[in-house]
């Protein structure tokens, strides 16, 4: 099994492009408590740590160790799931900090879920790299 | 198609589904109006899903139901209806006997002093009321329906009931949760959380604590239960400070503007509502608010909606200074409020 210099640049380039993702979820989070009287939520503080730990820092470590990069389609499935975290834990935010609820914010975090997990068992069962793209 | 394109065209029908959900659940949060039950003309109609006018009865009926009992001479006219309507009436009928000031308030039946103090630099207004009859004491809902994002301000729905005195409730259409018992009649019977506290105002005007983990909604109104609110959490309890500063969330320890109600003695209450987030007022955190009721020396006390639903109306007047949408001295539309009718 064998990577390539464009796929680490690939990571690497998707590694900066989350990171920049994170840096703009912890500035919104900062500007929104700010204006939320006091009144904290840990789904808004911990909402650019989604970004980060499950895109940034897994971009990076790709970008610089020997492993297969994933397929465009676990790429594709991975993104869709960080992105149904990251939305589910702002507006989770949102709801606490008013002060209310709704029953529709568990989708986000049962879709983020099971597309992780697809994205995951696509990349392991596939052993790795299988084309580029997207 | 080439997989880069495939997968770009994914990614984006993807992002515009996550959109439009997104915005759709915040407008069925924060916008959308539902109503599950409308309270009009004295008479509590249940709408079904169908369209239906589904079932209907009198208020008077429930009132009798509940068992409530009452003691004062204008019990009559409180149990046959709280609609703005008779409210007015009555009104008009006691008129004569009212002596009223801009700080005052007495018809024989009830009396009301209102008075302002500062307290840790913050404006605290001060309702004293004692009534004759448990009767006085009420809740209302926005435009008398009982649903979620139904809303008005809380001098609007007095002014619909002829209250005299007002405050926001506990804006329980906020929550999908907790006990909705208002006049008599339950609304939601969902538990919000086994250690919630709510307010239970018996059919003798009495004020208890209880966790909702405890007991059913259902117990409670065959209990005798005419008010439950589900906000909290209790203040005060047998004179004693129930909120621990060390215990409190964030939201809780902050200085904001605050709702409390509380019962001194047998018919004889307090409504608190604290200014906050202002220079001029900086607000409360729950346990100052807690010290505070005690002072006034009440038995049992109980946080209501608090922030920019803080509200008391007085004699036809907004007597403080609510800050909905932030610092902006405006009032905001809340879901119920409790008031003192004659």
């Amino acid at each position: 099994m064998s990577t390539s210099a464009s796929d680490h640049r690939r990571m690497r380039i998707l590694a900066r492009r989350y990171l920049l993702i994170s840096i703009f979820c912890l500035l919104f989070s900062c500007v929104y408590e700010f204006f939320s009287h006091g009144v904290r939520s840990g789904f808004m503080i911990s909402l650019f740590l989604f970004p980060l730990l499950l895109g940034a820092v897994p971009s990076f470590l790709m970008s610089i160790a020997f492993v297969p990069v994933p397929s465009a389609a676990a790429r594709c499935t991975w993104h869709a799931g960080v992105a149904a975290l990251a939305v589910g834990s702002c507006l989770s935010g949102i709801l606490e900090i008013y002060g209310t609820t709704s029953p529709y914010v568990r989708i986000y975090w049962a879709v983020g879920a099971a597309l992780l997990l697809a994205g995951a068992l696509r990349y392991f069962l596939s052993g790795g790299r299988h084309r580029s793209g997207g | 198609m080439r997989p880069g394109k495939r997968y770009r065209l994914w990614g984006t029908l993807y992002a515009a589904v996550l959109i439009l959900f997104t915005v759709y659940v915040l407008l069925d949060t924060f916008v959308i109006p539902r109503s599950y039950t409308s309270v009009k003309d004295g008479e509590i109609r249940t709408e079904s899903s169908g369209g239906d006018a589904g079932i209907t009865f009198s208020a008077a009926d429930a009132a009798e139901d509940s068992g409530r009992q009452s003691t004062g001479e204008t019990s009559d006219a409180a149990e046959a209806s709280d609609t703005g309507k008779t409210a007015a009436s009555a009104s008009a009928a006691s008129a004569s006997a009212v002596t009223e000031t801009d700080t005052s308030y007495d018809d024989g039946s009830v009396s009301i002093t209102l008075s302002t103090t500062r307290y840790l630099n913050t404006t605290v207004y001060v309702a004293d009321i004692t009534v004759s009859s448990a009767d006085a004491l009420k809740t209302a809902l926005a435009k008398d329906t009982y649903g979620k994002n139904i809303t008005e301000k809380t001098s609007s729905i007095a002014e619909s009931h002829g209250a005299v005195l007002a405050v926001n409730g506990d804006y329980y259409g906020a929550q999908n949760r907790g006990y909705v018992i208002r006049n008599g009649t339950l609304y939601r019977e969902a538990a919000a959380s086994a250690d919630q506290e709510d307010l239970v105002i018996g059919s003798d005007g009495s004020f208890s604590i209880i966790k909702e983990g405890e007991i059913t909604a259902q117990e409670l109104l065959d209990q005798g239960a005419w008010q439950v609110l589900s906000f909290g959490p209790a203040l005060v309890e047998d004179g004693e400070i129930s909120v621990d500063t060390d215990t409190e969330v964030d939201k809780a320890k902050t200085s904001n503007p605050r709702t409390a109600i509380g019962e001194i003695a047998p018919l004889h209450y307090v409504m608190v509502v604290a200014d906050g987030r202002t220079e001029e007022s900086s607000g409360l955190s729950l346990y100052e608010l807690a010290e505070f009721l005690q002072s006034l020396g009440v038995s049992t006390a109980y946080n209501l909606d608090g922030g920019g639903s803080s509200t008391m109306y007085f004699n036809g007047n907004v007597v403080n200074h609510p800050t909905s949408g932030g610092d902006t001295i405006s009032e905001r539309k809340v879901s119920d409020i409790v008031y003192i009718g004659v």
